[in-house]
């Protein structure tokens, strides 16, 4: 009975993650580019992606472009994603969590000045919820 | 009772883990089981690193913006005839194609050649069938989106996500190669339509962003170093190394200045004066713009 229920709790856990990954969530996600184009989505899991080991992504973002990242988590008991941009140098742009105000904000927008290759880190603050969200990447001219 | 909520729980568990293999990939295991047997090579990169790379290539959309922005004038004749497509018959010729294609449908997408792109989508649908990876294309919602020049938005959202979806696809069932061709063909057309516009709209944004190329360059050469040993990447690699070879003469300069952040109807804005120059003469540009012309000819013939 115990594997059962074991094995229940992996394939709730998964479900959670598909409803994550499914195109509705997605779209509902990339609805807040507000008139960015989109360029890539980004599922991040938490229990994958941790603060010590974050979820990592790079893309060469070019000079006279603004790229837009628009975080979308799904946490029911709040739980929130936290994403970072790096420069090519792996030196903390800025993130969406401020540590002192402990404040979350739902989208970053980074005027570009410098094209090359930048790192998006992403993890949940709640490493053991069983949450997922997204992160997407869209630009304007 | 026991047995009941044992059956109930192996249901359940087997409604979820059908729900989890959803995605229709048995058709592709097993048409391309044969080939890949026999044509699976060692690629000596690791699949983080590749997918790494692979991922910070940027989509060839964002020049088609730049070209809009600009106030080029949009040129039919330089994207790849959509009736071409029938000629491309083997795996690889279809990948690099079905990128070129997508560059060129981002192109007519941002100039709002909505009718045009009708032939574009059945093109890419047919290579993309012909690998295995049409399912993934959603040609009909596509069709009747393009029908309407408002829905440009939709239709390039819905055709990006498509790409990223088989992109996805293709490297989770270790054909990896086919991705890298995609999206190799998809920078190649980018940067032929760039140089090609350049020639005529003589912007300095357009020029800078053709010499900024040099970073995508140089990542896109270390995974087609990957994969030289391919008969088809071979050739193709060695065609793009001249390509680098004359980017590799082009400097970029930059210049570091601390962020800072502020809050702007509830977003954070980075606010960063951090430059970055690209130092390419009117000659280097020539010989990109000729030397991209070249090898883009002999990949769509």
């Amino acid at each position: 009975m115990k594997h059962f229920l074991a094995a229940l709790a992996i394939c709730m856990c998964s479900y959670g993650f598909a409803q994550c990954e499914s195109d509705a969530f997605m779209d509902k996600c990339a609805g807040n580019l507000a008139g960015a184009l989109f360029i890539k989505s980004l599922v991040i899991k938490s229990g994958e992606a941790t603060e010590a080991k974050p979820n990592n992504f790079s893309y060469v973002f070019s000079k006279g472009a603004t790229y837009n990242i628009i975080i979308c988590d799904q946490g029911a008991g709040g739980e929130k994603l936290i994403v970072t941009l790096l420069d090519r140098n792996k030196k903390e742009i800025a993130s969406n969590y401020n540590k002192k105000t402990k404040k979350f904000y739902p989208s970053l927008a980074y005027p570009c000045g410098a094209t090359g290759v930048y790192y998006i880190e992403s993890y949940f603050a709640n490493e053991k919820s069983g949450n997922c969200g997204v992160a997407i990447l869209g630009f304007t001219k | 009772m026991k047995t009941s909520i044992k059956f109930g729980l192996i249901a359940t568990i087997a409604l979820f883990a059908s729900s989890c293999n959803s995605g229709g990939g048995d058709d592709f295991d097993k048409k391309s089981a044969a080939d890949t047997a026999t044509k699976k090579i060692q690629v000596q990169i690791s699949e983080e690193t590749l997918n790494s790379l692979l991922e910070s290539i940027p989509s060839p959309m964002e020049m088609s913006s730049l070209l809009k922005e600009s106030g080029a004038q949009f040129d039919n004749t330089i994207t790849n005839p959509a009736e071409n497509a029938d000629k491309y018959t083997s795996s690889y010729a279809k990948a690099l194609n079905i990128g070129i294609y997508s560059a060129d449908l981002g192109y007519l997408n941002m100039y709002g050649k909505s009718f045009a792109t009708l032939n574009y989508l059945g093109s890419i649908k047919s290579l993309a069938s012909g690998i295995q990876i049409g399912q993934f294309f959603d040609f009909e919602m596509l069709k009747k989106l393009a029908t309407n020049s408002k829905n440009i938005d939709s239709i390039m959202y819905i055709s990006t996500n498509n790409f990223n979806k088989m992109d996805a696809y293709l490297r989770s069932k270790k054909r990896a190669e086919l991705s890298v061709l995609i999206i190799s063909g998809a920078w190649l057309e980018g940067e032929f339509i760039s140089t090609q516009i350049a020639k005529t709209a003589k912007s300095d944004k357009i020029e800078e962003r053709i010499g900024e190329q040099k970073i995508t360059l140089d990542n896109l050469m270390v995974i087609l170093d990957a994969y030289k040993s391919y008969d088809y990447f071979n050739k193709f690699y060695a065609e793009m190394q001249k390509l680098k070879t004359i980017y590799d003469s082009i400097k970029i300069e930059y210049e570091y200045h601390e962020p800072e952040t502020k809050e702007v109807n509830g977003q954070l804005v980075i606010v960063n004066e951090s430059k970055s120059k690209i130092m390419m003469t009117k000659e280097q540009l020539k010989a990109i713009t000729e030397t991209t012309a070249a090898i883009r000819a002999a990949f769509i013939k």
